[in-house]
């Protein structure tokens, strides 16, 4: 019984979304590959999605493009999610690992990311009067996803259906948090760093003259 | 001898040509501001000038004696003007050319033979239909409605009725409409223009502003919910802030401006009879944006007059940079004209009226006492064909002075609208699409994608229909064979095992 490769594992997972994880922990299965490839898939999604979305949906056009806000959207975005969960849940009797929680929580962002490229995907075909099918598209993706990551996070960690409700909240709370710390730490470090830049730029004065 | 006439005039045609071409650099490059126009992102960017100050006429260029603080400019329809000279209580006609005084109105006679004058008049306006002059008399408290001859026909003062509730009557500005209704601006009045039938009786208020609904307003309003009365009565009150001036087009639309430093909602508004503002749903600043008070000081536009021309183009003179925003009727940024300097075409910080014959626009400086006229330049000739051809759905005629504009302007983006408009309508989906790209625009770019779109069906619809054929065949195909060769297949033995283990 489920004698799946990882690949028909990413299927059964996504198309089951009650079970599915649930089989998934059970066969002690789930690859750090595919799941890293769905998140570096996403930041490609939101990219395409903000920019190559068909021009008929342009409400606005940004004047220059930077990579950074993509990485922090999406990349940076998943990691914090799977540190806080972890952090969380560990202190919440939760069963999960941290690699378990990536694995998990990365095949339940599928059916949003696949919606990201079926929406940028049809806006080249469709006019405006006709966007109720991208909305369609965009809608299903996010219920379906949010429906898997919450069965996702009750099977990571066994959790009642409760119990995954106030991890999740509190998730998003610890994510808060951590991007606060983060904002901190970087303006403290960058402070550092000018400090030390100015000694050393005057150093090499003294030692010049 | 052939061959040397030739060369000649070769030589002479080539000369010529380079003649026009230079003549052509100096007049886009004659005005000393920096001319600008906004682009797709609101910012700021050079622009080729289309007006430049051709001349400031004084009161004595004119024959008539200095100005003294001149605060409003009329227009009429045999194209005569008027001079409101406050500061010397009268108002000067100026003929159409505007190089002579040819009449000044300072007394004026009642029925009865008295005489009357004026004190620190502020508004002028000569009905077309009625063939009355008004005058708004501030510091008598009163407007005055007069005939050729100067002779009194009505006088308005401060109406009796009890809809009127202030203490003061101070007209600053005065229209009046086809039907002879007379509209006042009163000053530190905030209801609005007050309204006079053509007998001189009050009807009430027009066109009042609206308080905008900013965080400040919620937050007093919830704090009056529940503070006491003592309390209500020593907070302040939010009051919309009262119109400044207004003009009036052919179709009797009143347009008005509002000069205030909090508010931008209000700044212009096109009202329609029942008093309802037609720009309310445009989705347009009016005045500067942000990112053009960047290099001096920051300042926020504050609209001092409006003039409608014969087009319906709105032209309207903010106090705080001396500059004069033109707009299409639609609420399109045409051109930007004027400054705060010391030179021809410059202002000093108080502008106080503006008004448009033809291709003039003509600005009066209350500090400056000139009236500096405005001259549309070859690119503003170009710009206006093509705006008004392209406004009245024209869009093939545009394209040519729109290409134009476009070789002078590259930055000017309502020229790749027109184009893409023009090229739509010629049914080019592709170089629609290409232009509206260009301007940005992606209502214009749904239009021609639309085209394409369905033109594309048409031509492909048979291959369409062979290749969704040909992939069902296909699928069918592979389905049925993968279903025989499963039929076929022996089964391992660990199937087998567990289908044992099943039964």
């Amino acid at each position: 019984m489920m004698d799946l490769t990882q690949r028909q594992w990413v299927k059964h997972s996504v198309f089951h979304p009650f079970e599915g994880f649930e089989d998934l922990r059970w066969k002690k299965s789930g690859s750090v590959l595919y799941a890293t490839i769905v998140i570096l898939l996403w930041f490609v999604a939101a990219i395409l999605y903000k920019n190559a979305y068909g021009y008929q949906f342009h409400a606005s056009s940004e004047k220059m493009f930077s990579v950074v806000p993509y990485i922090v959207q999406t990349i940076c975005l998943f990691l914090v999610w799977v540190v806080g969960n972890w952090s969380i849940c560990t202190l919440l009797d939760g069963e999960g690992t941290m690699k378990k929680i990536y694995i998990y929580s990365a095949y339940a962002l599928i059916p949003y990311v696949v919606g990201l490229y079926i929406q940028t995907i049809l806006s080249h075909f469709l006019v405006q009067d006709e966007s109720i099918f991208i909305t369609v598209v965009q809608v299903v993706g996010i219920i379906w996803s949010v429906v898997l990551m919450f069965n996702a996070i009750k099977a990571v960690h066994q959790y009642s259906i409760s119990k995954t409700i106030l991890a999740i909240i509190l998730t998003l709370v610890a994510m808060i948090i951590i991007l606060i710390l983060l904002v901190l730490m970087v303006a403290l470090f960058q402070q550092v760093y000018v400090f030390i830049s100015s000694v050393y730029t005057e150093i090499t004065y003294r030692v010049r003259v | 001898m052939h061959k040397k006439a030739k060369r000649l005039a070769a030589a002479s045609v080539s000369l010529l040509l380079t003649g026009t071409v230079i003549g052509h650099l100096v007049v886009s490059a004659s005005e000393h501001y920096n001319v600008y126009n906004y682009d797709r992102w609101d910012e700021a960017v050079s622009s080729q000038a289309g007006y430049e100050a051709s001349r400031a006429v004084s009161g004595t260029d004119l024959g008539c004696g200095e100005f003294n603080t001149p605060s409003d400019l009329f227009r009429d329809s045999e194209n005569n003007f008027y001079v409101v000279d406050n500061g010397n209580n009268r108002v000067v006609v100026v003929d159409s050319t505007f190089t002579e005084a040819t009449d000044v109105l300072d007394t004026f006679y009642y029925e009865d033979g008295s005489e009357t004058t004026l004190n620190a008049p502020e508004g002028v306006y000569v009905s077309e239909d009625t063939g009355y002059t008004y005058i708004a008399d501030t510091g008598n408290s009163r407007c005055l409605v007069v005939d050729d001859e100067n002779n009194m026909q009505m006088e308005l003062t401060k109406p009796d009725s009890t809809l009127y509730e202030n203490e003061t009557f101070k007209p600053q500005k005065v229209v009046v409409d086809k039907a002879g209704n007379i509209y006042l601006v009163l000053s530190n009045i905030t209801s609005g223009a007050a309204m006079f039938d053509n007998t001189g009786e009050f009807q009430g208020y027009f066109g009042s502003n609206s308080v905008e609904a900013t965080a400040e307003v919620i937050a007093d309003y919830f704090w009056n919910l529940i503070a006491t009365d003592e309390m209500r009565a020593n907070s302040s009150r939010n009051v919309a802030a009262g119109i400044t001036n207004f003009d009036i087009d052919d179709e009797g639309f009143i347009y008005t401006v509002t000069q205030s430093s909090s508010t931008e909602s209000d700044r212009v508004k096109k009202v329609n009879p029942a008093g309802y503002n037609l720009y309310s749903s445009l989705d347009v600043t009016f005045g500067d944006l942000d990112s053009a008070s960047t290099d001096t000081s920051d300042y926020t536009t504050q609209m001092v007059d409006i003039d409608v021309d014969d087009i319906g183009r709105l032209n309207c003179l903010d106090l705080e940079s001396g500059r004069v925003f033109q707009y299409d009727e639609d609420g399109n940024l045409l051109f930007i004209l004027g400054t705060t300097a010391d030179q021809v075409g410059g202002f000093s910080m108080k502008v106080t009226a503006i008004e448009t014959m033809d291709e003039n626009i003509y600005v009066s400086d209350a500090m400056k006492n000139t009236v500096t006229i405005f001259t549309e330049t070859d690119f503003g000739g170009i710009v206006h064909e093509a705006v008004s051809l392209y406004n009245s759905g024209y869009y093939e005629e545009a394209l040519e002075p729109w290409q134009e504009v476009l070789k002078r302007d590259g930055n000017y983006r309502m020229a790749y609208v027109g184009i893409s408009s023009a090229l739509y309508n010629e049914s080019d989906y592709e170089g629609a699409m290409k232009y509206a790209k260009l301007a940005e625009s992606s209502k214009q770019y749904n239009k021609a994608f639309e085209g394409y779109r369905s033109e594309w069906l048409d031509e492909n619809f048979v291959w369409i229909v062979v290749v969704i054929v040909l992939l069902v065949a296909l699928w069918i195909f592979f389905y049925i064979r993968n279903k025989r060769k499963k039929k076929n297949a022996p089964k391992n033995l660990i199937d087998l095992l567990h289908e044992g283990e099943e039964e």
